[in-house]
């Protein structure tokens, strides 16, 4: 009776928790992601322009507050700040001394490169489907999300998106953009 | 003396008139163009104020608002509507903040960056700016906002698009779903140039009709504009003219049926004033080559009067006696009453406003063919039979009361006097000096113009700079050699900013000389190759910027055609005009702190000023013009009484019931605006009327209480149709009825309490 007990139970385990076999897929992703409330991180963009000899590298931090801000801030080789709370998107670039402040509603695009991010941070597969075509491969340790944009509006700045990380962390963000212009930003998380 | 004698004859040739008169009215154009009420100019300065207001491109801007649905759905519906108009033939242009109503405005920037930009002169192209520049641009690569710079650096390096962005006017309504939105995000804005002026009312309506059916029916459309208010004005007054008169004229006709009991009479009393409207309105049309509808409306009710005449006529008749004999006894008197209403329209007549000018002909006219009609047609029309057989009297105890209004002529003296100390002492308030008031316009109209205006950032101006010239690039450059100065105005915080149409667009000369700037291709590649000498470019990628340098050199200035279908290009339209024979640019200035600094460093125009003296000029003519029709009726009130006390008797109660009814119209909140005016000649009218028949010497009692009897009937049914106009909600056909129902009263009053008999 017991043994039959436990059987049902694990059973039911192994259908409740599928990150645990084979079948760790897109909605486990996001189910793990929508479990962290907040994070911070920080990165090393490098960027490589076309019309450049030399790639630009980019160092800041990264922090998620859940449900919608997101802050990146670039701290060398200039001092930026983009803040992006809800609709409302702010750019503080100290260096020059300039404020920006515009609303998501008024750039789509900008908007659909935010979501990118934010969606996948968030766990919003829903967020992240309405911008793009999402194939997701790989495994919990090591998960790989190719975006494509959905719109032609956007499809002219950015031709896709892949980030890749382990669990409920992304470590490599690398954007293809339709100039030919790419750019590749990796995520170091505190303690790991 | 009247058509008794040769009947026939007066009635065939009154047919023949009014064949005549219905052959030019089957051949009239009506026409709604509202500027014709909008007072002439005296300056030339004025001359282009009117000539913007009438069909300049301010004039001719639709704000449209669309609301009744999620901003996602309201940014579609903005996106479909602008799509629509663009394609229609109404309409110039359409912005609603989306990109695609720029797109002919970056191609334009872009093409002519080398002349639009302040900075191209000099020596922006020297190796070590070059090298200054690069090297900005390479700092500034990496950063978040840097995708339009990354696009554009290899054709601009320096950066001259940017610059003349910057330049560009910053104001606009918030954004959503990338068109425009008010600030609480329930409606989509819209703007949009029709092809017509705006005071072509009719053009207007097609237009605003366009864009109603353009939006989904489910959606709330909101129009606002001088369009607007050109059509709305337009199709109001129709109605409520039409609608007013039908329901005078119905309770006119029940108080006459009611006195006469004859249908047959009755309807003889309407044939003059029909006449008098017909003849009039052809008379006008032959003139003018047009009628204007307003003067159409308003014409029916300025010869209002005239349906008094008949019953002048028919309530003297003793019971038994036909309407010839009565009207035989009574027409010296009607003939003057007449005569002086007919001058009376000389002030209209003589006036400088175009639309006066038609109302005062067909109330001339008109008021003349309804007065001959009733004279020389109605006794052959009504032939031999009685008009009544009973006697015609009003009710005792009112006749008494009239008998006993003499006692009270001191009173009449007192208000008078009341009324003239309340006008003199308010007489800073006794005009509109507002001319946006002149226009018939609904306030709630204007309000919603107003918030509409306020969302998009389109500041009220009140004070401007005019900068004339022979041509249009003397103005310019006239215009340019002021920027200097307004930057020094803004500094010292005189101004807050202004609007010079050479910061968009220079002169052609300062073009040419920008052009002229440009290195030649051999040189601007070495400056560059110096310029560019260790920094991490790739080779090549500033190509399309040598290209584009001789591109420009080549294209040369850029003309006002190079503008066309652009947002710019109307911009420029609304800031640099014909003038008379030669050209003019007008500079808006904002937030003014100190208007009497300003005034010392550079001419200004006070536009409130300007309107304010515009109207004081025009009231100046219109005083003129009514102290000499007042004198020719006096003139002809001398000739027709032949005794100077008499004169004095017959036109004294009328100017101290115009001076009480002044003093009421102010008390009850009015300023007097040239529909006022109109209105006190018409009540003058009528005044002389009661005035001369209040003082006319009659043999017996008897016709002495059937003249009383005449005098209550036509007041009565004055204020009957005057009272009905007061109530309509145009604000000029309420000021009309107003104004004619106290005058009338008042005209009734004092020529009862200072008659002699």
């Amino acid at each position: 009776m017991i043994s039959g007990v436990r059987s049902w139970l694990a059973l039911l385990a192994l259908a409740a928790a599928p990150s645990f076999g084979q079948g760790w897929n897109l909605d486990a992703l996001m189910a793990e992601m929508a479990a962290v409330p907040a994070s911070r991180t920080r990165f090393v963009e490098t960027r490589h322009l076309a019309m450049l000899t030399q790639p630009l590298e980019l160092r800041g931090s990264l922090s998620y507050e859940r449900p919608h801000r997101l802050v990146k801030h670039v701290e060398t080789p200039f001092d930026e700040l983009l803040t992006v709370d809800g609709e409302a998107l702010s750019l503080v670039n100290k260096t020059k001394g300039e404020k920006r402040s515009l609303s998501l509603r008024e750039q789509p695009a900008l908007g659909a490169l935010v979501e990118s991010v934010r969606a996948t941070l968030a766990g919003d597969r829903a967020q992240l489907e309405r911008h793009y075509r999402v194939q997701f491969s790989g495994r919990r340790d090591a998960w790989r999300l190719h975006l494509v944009p959905r719109t032609t509006a956007v499809r002219a700045h950015v031709e896709s998106i892949t980030v890749s990380g382990a669990a409920a962390r992304p470590q490599r963000i690398e954007v293809l953009e339709s100039t030919g212009d790419r750019s590749v930003m990796t995520i170091v998380h505190d303690g790991k | 003396m009247t058509g008794s004698k040769r009947p026939r004859l007066a009635v065939a040739l009154w047919l023949l008139l009014l064949a005549l008169a219905g052959w030019q009215l089957a051949h009239t154009r009506v026409v709604a163009d509202l500027g014709a009420f909008l007072p002439p100019s005296a300056t030339p300065a004025q001359q282009l104020l009117l000539d913007q207001m009438r069909s300049g491109v301010a004039s001719r801007i639709l704000l449209i608002a669309v609301s009744g649905a999620d901003d996602e759905r309201l940014a579609e519906a903005s996106r479909a509507l602008a799509a629509k108009l663009r394609s229609s033939e109404l309409f110039a242009s359409v912005q609603n903040g989306g990109d695609e109503g720029l797109r002919a405005d970056r191609e334009a920037f872009m093409n002519y960056r080398y002349v639009l930009s302040p900075a191209a002169g000099g020596e922006r192209f020297s190796a070590p700016a070059l090298r200054a520049a690069l090297e900005a641009a390479l700092a500034e690569l990496a950063t978040q906002s840097a995708g339009a710079l990354r696009a554009m650096l290899p054709r601009d390096p320096t950066g001259e698009l940017r610059r003349i962005f910057e330049r560009l006017p910053a104001a606009s309504p918030a954004k959503r779903g990338g068109v425009w939105f008010t600030g609480d995000g329930r409606r989509a804005l819209l703007v949009a140039e029709t092809v017509a002026g705006g005071f072509d009312a009719l053009a207007q309506e097609q237009a605003i009709g366009a864009v109603h059916q353009a939006v989904d029916p489910k959606l709330k459309v909101e129009v606002s504009g001088p369009g607007v208010f050109a059509a709305a004005s337009r199709t109001q007054i129709e109605r409520d003219a039409w609608l007013l008169s039908l329901a005078s004229g119905a309770l006119v006709l029940l108080l006459l049926l009611r006195i006469y009991r004859r249908p047959r009479i009755v309807a003889l009393c309407f044939v003059p004033v029909v006449s008098g409207v017909l003849v009039g309105t052809a008379a006008v049309s032959l003139a003018f080559g047009n009628v204007h509808a307003i003067t159409l409306g308003f014409g029916a009710t300025l010869i209002g009067e005239a349906v008094d005449y008949p019953s002048y006529a028919c309530l003297n008749a003793g019971p038994g006696e036909s309407l010839g004999r009565a009207l035989e006894r009574i027409w010296p008197t009607l003939r003057l009453a007449v005569l002086t209403t007919v001058l009376g329209g000389l002030t209209m007549l003589l006036s400088s406003f175009a639309g006066l000018a038609q109302l005062g002909l067909l109330s001339m006219s008109g008021v003349l063919v309804a007065g001959v009609v009733t004279g020389y047609v109605l006794p052959g029309l009504a032939g031999e039979r009685p008009v009544t057989e009973r006697p015609f009297a009003a009710p005792v105890a009112l006749e008494r009361a009239t008998l006993r209004a003499r006692s009270f002529s001191p009173l009449v003296w007192i208000l008078a006097f009341i009324a003239l100390v309340l006008l003199v002492r308010n007489a800073g308030k006794l005009w509109e000096d507002d001319l946006a008031a002149m226009s018939p316009v609904p306030e709630p109209l204007k309000a919603a113009d107003r918030e509409l205006r306020r969302e998009l950032g389109a500041p009220d101006v009140r004070h401007l700079i005019l900068v004339q010239g022979p041509s249009r690039e003397a103005a310019l450059e006239g215009a340019e050699a002021l920027e200097a100065k307004l930057d020094q105005l803004v500094a010292r915080k005189v101004i807050a900013g202004y609007d010079l149409a050479t910061r968009y667009v220079p002169s052609l000369a300062e073009q040419q000389r920008r052009l002229d700037a440009l290195p030649e291709p051999a040189t601007l590649r070495t400056n560059l190759e110096q310029a560019l000498a260790g920094l991490p470019f790739q080779r090549g990628v500033f190509e399309p910027f040598l290209r584009e340098v001789e591109q420009s050199r080549a294209r040369g200035p850029l003309g006002e055609g190079d503008l066309r279908g652009t947002v710019l290009g109307i911009k420029l339209q609304t800031l640099v005009v014909p003038a008379g024979t030669g050209w003019a640019v007008l500079v808006p200035l904002y937030g003014v702190a100190d208007a009497q600094a300003l005034g010392a460093e550079v001419p200004v125009l006070d536009l409130k000023a300007e309107s304010e003296r515009l109207l004081a000029g025009y009231r100046l003519e219109a005083l003129r013009l009514t102290a000499l029709g007042m004198g020719a009726i006096v003139l002809l009130l001398a000739f027709g009484l032949r005794n100077a006390r008499a004169v004095v008797q017959v036109v004294l109660p009328v100017a101290l019931a115009l001076l009480i009814s002044a003093a009421i119209l102010q008390a009850l909140g009015q300023r007097l605006t040239v529909f006022h005016l109109i209105a006190m000649l018409l009540v003058m009218g009528i005044g002389l009327n009661y005035s001369l028949f209040f003082d006319r010497p009659e043999a017996d009692l008897l016709l002495r209480r059937r003249l009383l009897f005449a005098l209550y009937v036509t007041c009565a049914t004055t204020l009957l149709a005057f009272v009905t106009l007061a109530f309509s909600s145009n604000p000029v056909l309420h000021a009309i009825g107003l104004t004619v129902s106290v005058g009338a009263a008042a005209a009734f009053l004092t020529s009862a309490a200072l008659a002699r008999r």
